[in-house]
């Protein structure tokens, strides 16, 4: 919320002085004050002060939203009787809902760019006007795999080579390295996206910008970069909010150790034993700001899942996929169990090498 | 108007003591404690009592004796029935009315689950043995869905249903337990920072006043707004606990007036210590806001995980041991899970397992990282 000047709001003359002497100059100021607080750095009688209150509070627009329209809002998605599973998986879940802030995260490798390469394909599809932001920070954005990925796609619902050229000109790739870059980027981000028309925001990913910039575990920097996280998360969902996109983010994967923390025995090698979990990165209550998780992990050599292990709209759901150097992400198989899984403590398979 | 003491209807010995004492008027007379009519003046405590009656001071202070609470208590109608007889029991018939309580719980427990499906529980009719109430969503987070309210809506009309033996759902309609009644019952506010949420909540005291009916206020998340406050910096933490005082006077002032239910969702939190001998760090999860909010919370109800299971416990109350019970997130939100060894008894009494509510022993996890 825009800060709003005492000065805007008609107070008489002599209390806006007042205000002005005490430092307090917007109605954030004012409010974060205890009323007793000001009546002793005011001088004034409390009625005064809850008049002031008052006036305040009217310049404040909050106003009950009715449901009806809510629905209506969040009902917008059409229903389009030629969808593909993966499309299916993105609708039932609401993973392209504007206003949320969704997470996929899984280890190295299992298809975390592919699945989102495909994100963009399906999101051109149903809305073929608006484009897509998409963040690069880990330089593996390949252009030549999306459009090989989107061609089958096309294919599929009998769309043209126009409609390609006309989607990678729609897609534009940020690629930012460093987090200065990139906190430069997020200054400018709203608007690069009012005017390029975005539907989707896609931040690929940001656990490896954070990562490098708030490295160690020193408390200081853990601080630091809990309060970045809760600061790019709360700007993230504003920006979905109020500028109608969906706003991916990437996470990626850490390595903990169950072992008990005072024992000298402990070395490196336990991360390959069975005593570490793999769990995804960015700490506890990264995951709750994310309204949406999704988990993508091994199975075997072959086969890999996508789990569904937070959402406010789907149960627990998994699905079965495998990677086809043509179509990208293959859904094969879905199941619906009425199992749950924590999503904090995720113990996620990375690839089984052989020995 | 200043009335003189010997116009008042008392008995002539206390008028002539008030006068010997120099006091004339009325006024003079209210500024008087009793103790100093006993102490300077020699009255009597029965002499002060009947003074006072005359007086009608006093009378605007409400007491309530334990005997017109426990009236009120055994009163069900004093409870927001969650129909999930687990949960019901453990908080002793349901969320309660005129409390303050909070949910807390780690990500994708189903806080927010629980929260909408209160405010489909809070309408039901008083016939099905619900308040026919309404219900005010403050949603900080986003995460409301409605269409997770319209089915959530259907499942308890079915649960309804077989409760009460009806053959169909023209009973339900017939009392005013309609889908378009519920979503417009609800009145919900989307809040992004913490200046909106309190001007939201002064805003709430005036629709209150529209809308008796509402007794139920959700918070979806109390804690978010707040999670961005820098900790270091001292200004922004008087402001953080200047607010969340303001935001309680507040709700306590609308628990006094409407005897209502407020139901908060708080975080949880990774909180690190380190040991300065061994230099390692060890992490515990506790719930965010801090020690001060904890004392706010009248009921504080803990949702984890327990392997592959949910669990919800009382861990702070001051009528309700601490128990805790296993559920599960169906269509309907929260729903008791019976675990097939123990079916009988769900309900497990675990008064040890919480020394210190604020830091829940059991939810800890003591880890060293490797790479982060």
């Amino acid at each position: 919320m825009s800060p709003i000047p005492l000065s805007n709001l008609s107070l008489p003359k002599v209390l806006l002085e007042k205000l002005h002497q005490n430092s307090i100059f917007q109605v954030e100021d004012l409010i974060s004050k205890a009323p007793m607080e000001l009546v002793k750095l005011l001088n004034s009688p409390l009625s005064q002060i809850e008049y002031l209150y008052k006036i305040c509070f009217q310049n404040l627009p909050v106003e009950p939203i009715n449901i009806f329209d809510l629905i209506q809002k969040q009902n917008e998605i059409q229903s389009n009787s030629n969808l593909d599973i993966f499309d299916k998986l993105i609708f039932e879940n609401e993973i392209l809902k504007k206003g949320f802030l969704s997470e996929i995260c899984g280890p190295p490798g299992v298809g975390k760019t592919q699945f989102l390469f495909q994100l963009c394909s399906s999101n051109f599809l149903n809305k073929p006007d608006s484009s897509i932001i998409y963040i690069d920070t880990e330089n593996n954005f390949n252009p030549e795999r999306l459009v090989q990925i989107a061609k089958e796609k096309f294919l599929y619902r009998d769309k043209t080579e126009d409609d390609l050229t006309n989607m990678t000109k729609n897609i534009f790739v940020y690629q930012k390295f460093n987090f200065s870059e990139f906190d430069e980027l997020m200054k400018f981000i709203e608007f690069e996206i009012i005017v390029k028309k975005t539907s989707l925001l896609i931040i690929d990913s940001l656990a490896s910008i954070v990562r490098r910039e708030f490295s160690g575990s020193d408390p200081s920097v853990l601080y630091e970069r809990s309060l970045f996280l809760s600061k790019i998360s709360s700007r993230l969902k504003a920006i979905a909010e109020f500028l109608d996109v969906a706003v991916i983010v990437i996470n990626q994967i850490i390595t903990i150790s169950n072992k008990p923390l005072n024992n000298p025995e402990f070395t490196l090698k336990a991360v390959e034993t069975e005593n570490s979990t793999v769990i995804p990165a960015l700490g506890n209550s990264w995951t709750h700001y994310v309204n949406i998780r999704l988990v993508l992990q091994y199975v075997d050599d072959e086969r890999r899942e996508l789990l569904l292990v937070k959402s406010p709209v789907s149960p627990f759901r998994r699905y079965i996929y495998t990677i086809n150097s043509e179509d990208g992400f293959l859904i094969e198989d879905f199941e619906q169990s009425s199992e749950s899984i924590n999503p904090n403590d995720l113990k996620i398979r990375s690839k089984p090498y052989s020995k | 108007m200043n009335r003189h003491v010997t116009s008042l209807p008392i008995p002539n010995h206390l008028k002539t003591k008030l006068v010997k004492n120099g006091i004339e008027s009325v006024t003079e007379l209210k500024n008087l404690r009793p103790t100093d009519l006993i102490k300077d003046f020699g009255f009597t405590r029965t002499e002060v009592s009947e003074l006072y009656e005359t007086l009608d001071m006093y009378k605007s202070i409400k007491s309530m004796s334990v005997f017109e609470l426990l009236q009120q208590k055994t009163d069900k109608s004093n409870f927001i029935k969650t129909l999930t007889p687990g949960l019901d029991k453990i908080l002793g018939g349901g969320l309660p009315l005129g409390k303050i309580s909070e949910l807390c719980g780690a990500a994708g427990v189903g806080k927010t689950q629980v929260c909408m499906q209160l405010c489909v529980n809070v309408q039901i009719p008083e016939v099905f043995g619900g308040l026919g109430a309404k219900a005010i969503y403050i949603d900080t987070e986003g995460s409301f869905m409605s269409n997770r309210v319209v089915e959530i809506f259907n499942a308890t009309g079915n649960l309804l249903k077989q409760n009460f033996n009806l053959n169909n759902r023209n009973e339900l309609i017939k009392h005013n337990f309609t889908i378009d009644k519920i979503l417009s019952n609800i009145f919900y506010y989307r809040c992004v920072d913490h200046v909106q949420l309190l001007a939201c909540f002064n805003n709430i005291k005036i629709l209150m006043e529209k809308h008796p009916q509402i007794k139920l206020v959700v918070i979806d998340s109390l804690a978010y707004p707040f999670r961005f406050v820098d900790f270091k910096d001292s200004n922004s933490m008087t402001m953080k606990t200047n607010i969340l005082n303001n935001i309680m006077s507040i709700s306590y002032e609308l628990i006094n007036k409407y005897n209502i239910a407020i139901l908060v969702t708080n975080q949880m939190t990774t909180r690190i210590t380190r040991d300065v001998m061994s230099n390692l760090s060890s992490s515990n999860l506790v719930p965010a806001l801090g020690e001060t909010w904890a004392h706010s919370a009248n009921l504080r109800i803990l949702l984890s995980w327990k392997n592959s299971k949910r669990q919800a416990s009382v861990c702070k109350s001051s009528y309700l041991p601490d128990t805790s019970i296993f559920y599960k997130i169906t269509e309907r939100g929260f729903e008791d899970e019976f675990l097939e060894n123990d079916s009988n008894d769900t309900i497990k009494n675990n008064t040890n397992a919480f020394l210190n509510d604020s830091d829940f022993t059991n939810a800890q996890i003591k880890r060293k990282k490797f790479d982060d």
